[in-house]
Protein backbone atom coordinates (compact mmCIF):
# COMPACT_ATOMS: atom_id res chain seq x y z
CA UNK A 1 0.00 0.00 0.00
CA UNK A 2 1.45 3.42 -0.73
CA UNK A 3 0.15 6.37 1.29
CA UNK A 4 0.73 9.18 -1.13
CA UNK A 5 1.12 13.00 -0.06
CA UNK A 6 -0.33 13.90 -3.35
CA UNK A 7 -2.58 12.02 -5.67
CA UNK A 8 -0.48 12.72 -8.75
CA UNK A 9 2.50 10.56 -6.77
CA UNK A 10 0.03 7.44 -6.88
CA UNK A 11 -0.43 8.19 -10.88
CA UNK A 12 3.30 8.45 -11.40
CA UNK A 13 4.30 4.70 -9.32
CA UNK A 14 1.87 3.17 -11.38
CA UNK A 15 3.53 4.70 -14.64
CA UNK A 16 7.02 3.32 -13.77
CA UNK A 17 5.25 0.15 -12.83
CA UNK A 18 3.94 -0.04 -16.25
CA UNK A 19 7.23 0.86 -17.44
CA UNK A 20 9.45 -1.34 -15.40
CA UNK A 21 7.17 -4.05 -18.30
CA UNK A 22 7.81 -2.46 -21.03
CA UNK A 23 4.66 -0.38 -21.49
CA UNK A 24 5.88 2.69 -22.67
CA UNK A 25 2.27 4.02 -24.21
CA UNK A 26 1.06 5.70 -21.22
CA UNK A 27 1.00 9.43 -20.71
CA UNK A 28 0.42 11.66 -17.83
CA UNK A 29 -2.04 14.73 -17.80
CA UNK A 30 0.06 17.58 -16.26
CA UNK A 31 -2.81 20.10 -16.64
CA UNK A 32 -1.51 23.78 -15.13
CA UNK A 33 0.54 22.46 -12.32
CA UNK A 34 4.71 23.57 -12.94
CA UNK A 35 5.83 22.40 -9.57
CA UNK A 36 8.09 19.40 -9.12
CA UNK A 37 5.70 16.53 -9.35
CA UNK A 38 4.51 18.39 -12.66
CA UNK A 39 8.05 18.54 -14.09
CA UNK A 40 8.52 14.63 -13.08
CA UNK A 41 5.77 13.87 -14.52
CA UNK A 42 6.49 15.85 -17.74
CA UNK A 43 9.87 14.00 -18.07
CA UNK A 44 8.58 10.48 -16.90
CA UNK A 45 6.23 11.08 -20.43
CA UNK A 46 8.92 11.99 -22.65
CA UNK A 47 11.15 9.23 -21.72
CA UNK A 48 8.05 7.08 -22.53
CA UNK A 49 7.91 8.85 -26.32
CA UNK A 50 11.55 8.18 -26.51
CA UNK A 51 11.79 4.71 -25.78
CA UNK A 52 8.34 3.87 -27.73
CA UNK A 53 10.18 5.04 -30.26
CA UNK A 54 13.42 3.73 -29.41
CA UNK A 55 11.88 0.02 -29.20
CA UNK A 56 9.88 0.51 -32.79
CA UNK A 57 12.02 2.58 -34.71
CA UNK A 58 15.59 1.61 -34.17
CA UNK A 59 15.56 -1.90 -35.16
CA UNK A 60 15.56 -2.92 -31.53
CA UNK A 61 12.42 -4.63 -32.25
CA UNK A 62 13.26 -6.64 -35.66
CA UNK A 63 10.96 -5.93 -38.32
CA UNK A 64 10.18 -9.45 -38.99
CA UNK A 65 9.47 -10.15 -34.85
CA UNK A 66 7.20 -6.59 -35.15
CA UNK A 67 3.82 -8.38 -35.23
CA UNK A 68 4.50 -10.29 -31.60
CA UNK A 69 5.31 -6.62 -30.30
CA UNK A 70 1.63 -5.51 -31.57
CA UNK A 71 -1.06 -4.58 -29.23
CA UNK A 72 -4.58 -3.93 -31.77
CA UNK A 73 -6.45 -1.78 -30.06
CA UNK A 74 -10.00 -2.06 -31.58
CA UNK A 75 -13.50 -0.33 -31.27
CA UNK A 76 -17.01 -1.23 -32.92
CA UNK A 77 -19.30 1.60 -32.71
CA UNK A 78 -22.68 1.80 -34.35
CA UNK A 79 -24.11 4.68 -36.59
CA UNK A 80 -25.31 7.23 -33.37
CA UNK A 81 -20.88 6.82 -31.74
CA UNK A 82 -21.55 4.40 -29.51
CA UNK A 83 -19.40 1.36 -28.73
CA UNK A 84 -20.81 -1.95 -29.94
CA UNK A 85 -17.96 -4.06 -29.18
CA UNK A 86 -14.27 -3.97 -27.97
CA UNK A 87 -11.63 -6.15 -27.88
CA UNK A 88 -9.24 -7.34 -25.36
CA UNK A 89 -6.79 -4.84 -25.41
CA UNK A 90 -8.96 -2.23 -26.03
CA UNK A 91 -10.25 -2.90 -22.54
CA UNK A 92 -6.75 -3.36 -21.21
CA UNK A 93 -5.76 -0.53 -22.82
CA UNK A 94 -8.87 1.60 -20.94
CA UNK A 95 -8.21 -0.50 -17.80
CA UNK A 96 -11.56 -0.88 -17.95
CA UNK A 97 -13.95 -4.17 -18.16
CA UNK A 98 -15.36 -4.99 -21.28
CA UNK A 99 -18.91 -5.02 -19.87
CA UNK A 100 -18.16 -1.60 -19.06
CA UNK A 101 -17.28 -0.32 -22.12
CA UNK A 102 -19.79 -2.15 -24.42
CA UNK A 103 -22.79 0.64 -24.72
CA UNK A 104 -21.17 3.98 -23.50
CA UNK A 105 -20.49 6.26 -26.18
CA UNK A 106 -17.32 6.53 -27.84
CA UNK A 107 -16.52 10.20 -26.26
CA UNK A 108 -17.28 8.62 -22.62
CA UNK A 109 -13.44 7.62 -22.23
CA UNK A 110 -12.17 10.95 -23.53
CA UNK A 111 -10.85 14.18 -22.56
CA UNK A 112 -13.11 17.28 -23.56
CA UNK A 113 -10.72 18.37 -26.15
CA UNK A 114 -11.25 14.94 -27.51
CA UNK A 115 -14.63 14.99 -27.26
CA UNK A 116 -14.84 18.28 -29.57
CA UNK A 117 -12.25 16.76 -32.19
CA UNK A 118 -14.33 13.23 -32.42
CA UNK A 119 -17.49 15.13 -32.48
CA UNK A 120 -16.66 17.45 -35.40
CA UNK A 121 -14.64 15.12 -37.00
CA UNK A 122 -17.58 12.44 -36.90
CA UNK A 123 -20.06 14.92 -38.48
CA UNK A 124 -17.92 15.69 -41.11
CA UNK A 125 -17.18 11.74 -42.12
CA UNK A 126 -21.10 11.07 -42.08
CA UNK A 127 -22.03 14.17 -44.33
CA UNK A 128 -18.82 13.52 -46.88
CA UNK A 129 -18.89 10.04 -46.95
CA UNK A 130 -15.43 9.47 -45.79
CA UNK A 131 -14.19 6.12 -45.51
CA UNK A 132 -10.53 6.39 -44.27
CA UNK A 133 -9.08 8.59 -41.71
CA UNK A 134 -7.21 9.52 -38.58
CA UNK A 135 -7.57 11.90 -35.85
CA UNK A 136 -5.45 12.59 -32.61
CA UNK A 137 -7.57 11.43 -29.88
CA UNK A 138 -6.56 11.27 -25.83
CA UNK A 139 -8.48 8.96 -23.73
CA UNK A 140 -8.73 9.15 -20.03
CA UNK A 141 -7.49 6.26 -17.94
CA UNK A 142 -7.77 6.47 -14.07
CA UNK A 143 -8.49 10.10 -14.19
CA UNK A 144 -4.88 11.68 -14.71
CA UNK A 145 -3.48 8.91 -17.40
CA UNK A 146 -3.83 9.25 -20.61
CA UNK A 147 -3.66 7.33 -23.71
CA UNK A 148 -2.56 9.84 -26.29
CA UNK A 149 -2.59 8.65 -29.96
CA UNK A 150 -3.22 8.53 -33.53
CA UNK A 151 -6.43 6.34 -34.59
CA UNK A 152 -7.56 5.20 -37.59
CA UNK A 153 -11.40 5.54 -38.39
CA UNK A 154 -12.77 3.22 -41.23
CA UNK A 155 -16.44 4.07 -41.75
CA UNK A 156 -19.37 4.21 -41.63
CA UNK A 157 -19.11 1.44 -43.99
CA UNK A 158 -22.83 -0.28 -45.22
CA UNK A 159 -23.46 -3.27 -43.42
CA UNK A 160 -25.62 -5.74 -44.79
CA UNK A 161 -26.85 -7.64 -41.76
CA UNK A 162 -27.83 -4.26 -39.99
CA UNK A 163 -26.96 -0.81 -39.62
CA UNK A 164 -23.82 0.90 -40.82
CA UNK A 165 -20.97 0.43 -38.04
CA UNK A 166 -17.71 2.53 -38.01
CA UNK A 167 -14.43 0.87 -36.58
CA UNK A 168 -11.80 3.19 -34.91
CA UNK A 169 -8.55 1.84 -33.62
CA UNK A 170 -4.63 2.23 -32.79
CA UNK A 171 -1.95 0.26 -32.51
CA UNK A 172 0.21 -0.15 -29.28
CA UNK A 173 3.95 -1.37 -28.85
CA UNK A 174 4.94 -3.52 -25.91
CA UNK A 175 7.79 -5.54 -25.85
CA UNK A 176 6.31 -7.39 -22.16
CA UNK A 177 5.10 -10.66 -23.58
CA UNK A 178 8.32 -11.42 -25.75
CA UNK A 179 11.08 -10.50 -23.22
CA UNK A 180 12.35 -14.36 -23.86
CA UNK A 181 13.22 -13.39 -27.74
CA UNK A 182 14.74 -10.63 -29.74
CA UNK A 183 18.06 -9.25 -28.15
CA UNK A 184 17.66 -10.34 -24.98
CA UNK A 185 17.51 -14.07 -25.31
CA UNK A 186 15.28 -16.98 -24.46
CA UNK A 187 15.10 -18.33 -20.54
CA UNK A 188 16.87 -22.12 -20.67
CA UNK A 189 16.90 -24.06 -17.05
CA UNK A 190 14.50 -25.69 -15.43
CA UNK A 191 11.88 -23.75 -13.60
CA UNK A 192 13.15 -23.93 -10.22
CA UNK A 193 16.47 -22.71 -11.23
CA UNK A 194 16.42 -20.57 -14.68
CA UNK A 195 19.22 -19.90 -16.39
CA UNK A 196 18.79 -16.42 -17.62
CA UNK A 197 21.07 -15.40 -21.05
CA UNK A 198 22.73 -12.70 -20.84
CA UNK A 199 21.53 -10.51 -22.83
CA UNK A 200 23.12 -9.82 -26.31
CA UNK A 201 23.53 -6.14 -26.13
CA UNK A 202 23.39 -4.22 -23.24
CA UNK A 203 21.81 -0.71 -23.08
CA UNK A 204 25.20 1.04 -22.42
CA UNK A 205 25.86 -0.62 -26.33
CA UNK A 206 22.99 0.75 -27.62
CA UNK A 207 23.38 3.98 -25.92
CA UNK A 208 27.16 3.75 -27.50
CA UNK A 209 25.45 2.55 -31.01
CA UNK A 210 23.20 5.87 -30.94
CA UNK A 211 26.29 7.86 -30.34
CA UNK A 212 28.08 6.22 -33.23
CA UNK A 213 25.50 6.97 -35.38
CA UNK A 214 25.09 10.58 -34.36
CA UNK A 215 28.88 11.08 -34.81
CA UNK A 216 28.50 9.16 -38.42
CA UNK A 217 25.78 11.99 -39.61
CA UNK A 218 28.00 14.94 -38.27
CA UNK A 219 30.92 13.19 -40.47
CA UNK A 220 29.49 12.22 -43.44
CA UNK A 221 32.18 14.71 -45.52
CA UNK A 222 35.15 14.15 -43.03
CA UNK A 223 35.07 10.51 -42.98
CA UNK A 224 35.28 8.45 -39.92
CA UNK A 225 38.12 6.58 -38.52
CA UNK A 226 38.63 2.66 -38.34
CA UNK A 227 36.19 0.93 -36.38
CA UNK A 228 39.17 0.41 -33.76
CA UNK A 229 39.58 4.25 -33.40
CA UNK A 230 35.97 4.73 -33.63
CA UNK A 231 35.23 2.19 -31.07
CA UNK A 232 37.52 3.57 -28.69
CA UNK A 233 36.52 7.48 -29.47
CA UNK A 234 33.31 5.80 -27.98
CA UNK A 235 34.19 3.84 -25.03
CA UNK A 236 33.92 0.51 -26.59
CA UNK A 237 35.81 -1.83 -28.15
CA UNK A 238 35.87 -2.97 -32.15
CA UNK A 239 33.63 -6.32 -31.47
CA UNK A 240 30.97 -4.88 -29.44
CA UNK A 241 30.54 -1.97 -31.56
CA UNK A 242 30.39 -4.03 -35.01
CA UNK A 243 27.74 -6.15 -32.72
CA UNK A 244 25.90 -3.80 -31.60
CA UNK A 245 25.11 -2.44 -35.13
CA UNK A 246 24.35 -5.90 -36.47
CA UNK A 247 21.89 -5.97 -34.09
CA UNK A 248 20.26 -3.18 -34.11
CA UNK A 249 20.81 -1.52 -37.93
CA UNK A 250 21.48 -4.83 -39.26
CA UNK A 251 24.64 -3.55 -41.34
CA UNK A 252 28.26 -3.78 -40.50
CA UNK A 253 29.54 -0.47 -39.50
CA UNK A 254 31.19 0.29 -43.27
CA UNK A 255 27.73 -0.36 -44.98
CA UNK A 256 25.47 1.91 -42.33
CA UNK A 257 28.00 4.51 -43.13
CA UNK A 258 27.67 4.24 -47.05
CA UNK A 259 24.22 4.25 -46.41
CA UNK A 260 23.85 7.39 -44.53
CA UNK A 261 25.73 9.27 -47.07
CA UNK A 262 23.52 8.02 -50.15
CA UNK A 263 20.35 8.88 -47.89
CA UNK A 264 21.75 12.47 -47.04
CA UNK A 265 23.07 12.92 -51.22
CA UNK A 266 19.36 11.81 -51.76
CA UNK A 267 17.87 14.90 -49.88
CA UNK A 268 20.38 17.21 -51.31
CA UNK A 269 19.54 16.02 -54.87
CA UNK A 270 16.16 16.41 -54.27
CA UNK A 271 15.99 19.73 -52.04
CA UNK A 272 18.76 21.44 -53.62
CA UNK A 273 20.23 22.80 -56.93
CA UNK A 274 23.74 21.84 -56.13
CA UNK A 275 25.63 20.14 -59.11
CA UNK A 276 26.20 16.07 -58.71
CA UNK A 277 29.96 17.25 -57.94
CA UNK A 278 29.40 18.90 -55.08
CA UNK A 279 27.03 16.66 -53.84
CA UNK A 280 29.41 13.94 -53.58
CA UNK A 281 31.88 15.96 -52.20
CA UNK A 282 29.45 16.66 -49.15
CA UNK A 283 28.66 13.33 -48.65
CA UNK A 284 32.74 12.50 -48.65
CA UNK A 285 33.37 11.32 -52.07
CA UNK A 286 36.11 13.00 -53.77
CA UNK A 287 35.49 11.36 -57.36
CA UNK A 288 31.99 11.83 -59.01
CA UNK A 289 32.36 8.65 -61.39
CA UNK A 290 32.99 6.89 -58.09
CA UNK A 291 29.99 8.62 -56.76
CA UNK A 292 27.84 7.99 -59.48
CA UNK A 293 29.07 4.16 -59.55
CA UNK A 294 27.98 3.58 -55.88
CA UNK A 295 25.13 5.54 -55.40
CA UNK A 296 23.45 3.18 -58.64
CA UNK A 297 24.63 0.10 -57.32
CA UNK A 298 22.50 1.37 -53.70
CA UNK A 299 19.44 3.12 -55.44
CA UNK A 300 19.36 1.56 -59.08
CA UNK A 301 19.39 4.94 -60.50
CA UNK A 302 22.06 7.09 -61.54
CA UNK A 303 22.39 10.51 -59.57
CA UNK A 304 21.26 12.36 -62.49
CA UNK A 305 17.92 10.03 -62.99
CA UNK A 306 17.62 10.49 -59.54
CA UNK A 307 17.00 14.10 -59.43
CA UNK A 308 15.52 14.01 -62.58
CA UNK A 309 12.93 11.49 -61.81
CA UNK A 310 12.38 13.45 -58.07
CA UNK A 311 11.48 10.73 -56.11
CA UNK B 1 27.02 20.42 -39.08
CA UNK B 2 26.50 20.09 -42.80
CA UNK B 3 24.37 23.21 -44.62
CA UNK B 4 21.93 21.73 -46.61
CA UNK B 5 20.71 24.72 -49.64
CA UNK B 6 16.85 24.20 -48.89
CA UNK B 7 15.31 24.39 -52.54
CA UNK B 8 12.24 26.48 -51.62
CA UNK B 9 11.13 29.63 -53.02
CA UNK B 10 9.96 31.89 -49.83
CA UNK B 11 6.69 33.65 -49.99
CA UNK B 12 8.14 37.02 -48.99
CA UNK B 13 5.58 37.84 -46.25
CA UNK B 14 5.54 41.74 -45.49
CA UNK B 15 2.75 41.07 -42.69
CA UNK B 16 2.97 38.66 -40.03
CA UNK B 17 2.14 35.19 -40.72
CA UNK B 18 -1.03 33.84 -38.86
CA UNK B 19 -1.68 30.09 -37.61
CA UNK B 20 -3.54 28.64 -34.96
CA UNK B 21 0.04 28.25 -33.39
CA UNK B 22 2.47 31.20 -33.39
CA UNK B 23 2.40 35.26 -32.95
CA UNK B 24 5.34 36.52 -35.28
CA UNK B 25 6.09 40.10 -35.41
CA UNK B 26 10.15 42.13 -36.09
CA UNK B 27 11.15 43.96 -33.42
CA UNK B 28 14.67 45.77 -33.64
CA UNK B 29 16.15 43.49 -36.26
CA UNK B 30 14.81 40.48 -33.83
CA UNK B 31 12.14 37.95 -34.87
CA UNK B 32 9.89 37.20 -31.88
CA UNK B 33 7.61 34.07 -31.71
CA UNK B 34 5.39 33.68 -29.05
CA UNK B 35 3.84 30.13 -28.81
CA UNK B 36 0.64 30.38 -28.51
CA UNK B 37 -1.71 29.30 -25.06
CA UNK B 38 -3.37 25.42 -24.79
CA UNK B 39 -1.52 24.26 -28.05
CA UNK B 40 -0.64 20.83 -28.82
CA UNK B 41 2.56 21.16 -31.34
CA UNK B 42 2.63 17.96 -33.38
CA UNK B 43 4.06 17.26 -36.70
CA UNK B 44 1.99 19.29 -38.54
CA UNK B 45 2.26 22.44 -36.24
CA UNK B 46 5.58 22.14 -36.38
CA UNK B 47 5.89 22.50 -39.96
CA UNK B 48 3.41 25.25 -40.08
CA UNK B 49 5.40 26.90 -37.16
CA UNK B 50 8.66 26.86 -39.40
CA UNK B 51 7.19 27.44 -42.54
CA UNK B 52 5.49 30.47 -41.77
CA UNK B 53 9.12 31.70 -39.98
CA UNK B 54 10.98 30.78 -42.99
CA UNK B 55 8.30 32.73 -45.47
CA UNK B 56 8.33 35.97 -43.09
CA UNK B 57 12.06 35.85 -43.03
CA UNK B 58 12.16 35.86 -46.79
CA UNK B 59 15.69 34.07 -47.35
CA UNK B 60 17.37 36.34 -44.64
CA UNK B 61 18.78 34.90 -41.14
CA UNK B 62 17.59 36.63 -37.94
CA UNK B 63 18.54 36.39 -34.46
CA UNK B 64 14.93 34.70 -32.89
CA UNK B 65 13.35 35.54 -29.38
CA UNK B 66 11.33 32.13 -28.76
CA UNK B 67 8.62 32.72 -25.99
CA UNK B 68 7.75 29.37 -25.00
CA UNK B 69 6.57 30.75 -21.41
CA UNK B 70 2.77 28.92 -22.82
CA UNK B 71 3.32 26.24 -24.19
CA UNK B 72 1.08 23.56 -23.31
CA UNK B 73 2.12 20.46 -25.02
CA UNK B 74 4.29 19.02 -27.54
CA UNK B 75 5.47 15.15 -28.83
CA UNK B 76 8.19 13.27 -30.37
CA UNK B 77 8.04 14.37 -33.69
CA UNK B 78 7.06 17.86 -33.42
CA UNK B 79 10.68 18.08 -31.08
CA UNK B 80 12.35 15.97 -33.71
CA UNK B 81 11.45 18.22 -36.72
CA UNK B 82 12.22 21.44 -34.70
CA UNK B 83 16.07 19.78 -34.14
CA UNK B 84 16.59 18.77 -37.20
CA UNK B 85 14.63 20.23 -40.08
CA UNK B 86 13.53 23.89 -37.69
CA UNK B 87 17.05 25.33 -37.70
CA UNK B 88 17.46 27.11 -41.09
CA UNK B 89 17.98 30.71 -41.14
CA UNK B 90 18.82 31.34 -37.36
CA UNK B 91 22.02 33.61 -35.98
CA UNK B 92 21.12 33.04 -32.26
CA UNK B 93 17.73 32.33 -30.62
CA UNK B 94 16.77 33.08 -26.85
CA UNK B 95 13.67 31.47 -25.27
CA UNK B 96 11.56 32.99 -23.09
CA UNK B 97 10.39 30.84 -20.24
CA UNK B 98 9.18 30.68 -17.17
CA UNK B 99 11.03 28.44 -13.72
CA UNK B 100 10.48 24.87 -13.20
CA UNK B 101 8.22 23.11 -15.56
CA UNK B 102 8.55 25.47 -18.47
CA UNK B 103 12.63 25.41 -17.94
CA UNK B 104 13.13 21.74 -18.36
CA UNK B 105 11.17 21.76 -21.30
CA UNK B 106 13.51 24.07 -22.66
CA UNK B 107 16.51 21.90 -21.31
CA UNK B 108 15.08 18.63 -22.97
CA UNK B 109 14.31 20.47 -26.33
CA UNK B 110 17.95 21.62 -26.54
CA UNK B 111 19.61 18.41 -25.25
CA UNK B 112 18.76 17.32 -28.73
CA UNK B 113 19.62 20.57 -30.77
CA UNK B 114 22.30 19.84 -33.15
CA UNK B 115 25.03 22.45 -34.60
CA UNK B 116 26.28 25.60 -33.26
CA UNK B 117 23.85 28.36 -32.90
CA UNK B 118 24.18 30.12 -29.69
CA UNK B 119 21.40 29.28 -27.51
CA UNK B 120 20.10 30.96 -23.62
CA UNK B 121 16.74 30.69 -21.93
CA UNK B 122 15.37 33.72 -20.14
CA UNK B 123 13.22 34.51 -17.66
CA UNK B 124 13.26 38.38 -18.45
CA UNK B 125 12.26 39.76 -21.60
CA UNK B 126 14.55 42.71 -21.73
CA UNK B 127 17.52 40.19 -20.71
CA UNK B 128 16.79 37.93 -23.78
CA UNK B 129 16.46 40.84 -26.09
CA UNK B 130 20.42 42.19 -25.32
CA UNK B 131 21.49 38.92 -25.57
CA UNK B 132 20.25 38.76 -29.35
CA UNK B 133 20.68 42.79 -30.05
CA UNK B 134 24.55 41.51 -31.12
CA UNK B 135 23.13 39.45 -33.24
CA UNK B 136 21.09 41.86 -35.16
CA UNK B 137 22.29 44.00 -38.13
Amino acid sequence: MYLANDPRENIIIHVLLEMTQGNFYHEMEIADKTDVLATIMFLINKINEESHSYLTRQAFIPAREMSHYLYPVIFTLDEKGVIENVNKHASKALEQDKKKIIGKNFTEFMTEDSKDLWRKQYKRIIKKKVEDSTIHLEFLINEDLLLSRNFFVFGPYPNPKGDPKTIVGTVLYSPRETLGKGIWGKTKGSDEHPIIQKPKITFKDVQIAKMVNEYMEENLQKGIPDHKTLALLHGTNENKLKKSFKILFKKSISQHFQAKRIHEAKKLLLDSDMKIITIAQRVGFNDQGHFARVFKKKVGKTPTDFRKGGQ
Amino acid sequence: MIKTTVKTSFLIMESAPKNDFAEYKFKNGILCIRIKKKRFIDLSAAKRIVRDRLDYQGGKSYPILCDIRWIHKFDKAAKDYFVNDGSHMIKAIAYLVTPNLNYIMYKYFIAFQKGTIKTQAFLELKQALAFLEEFSE
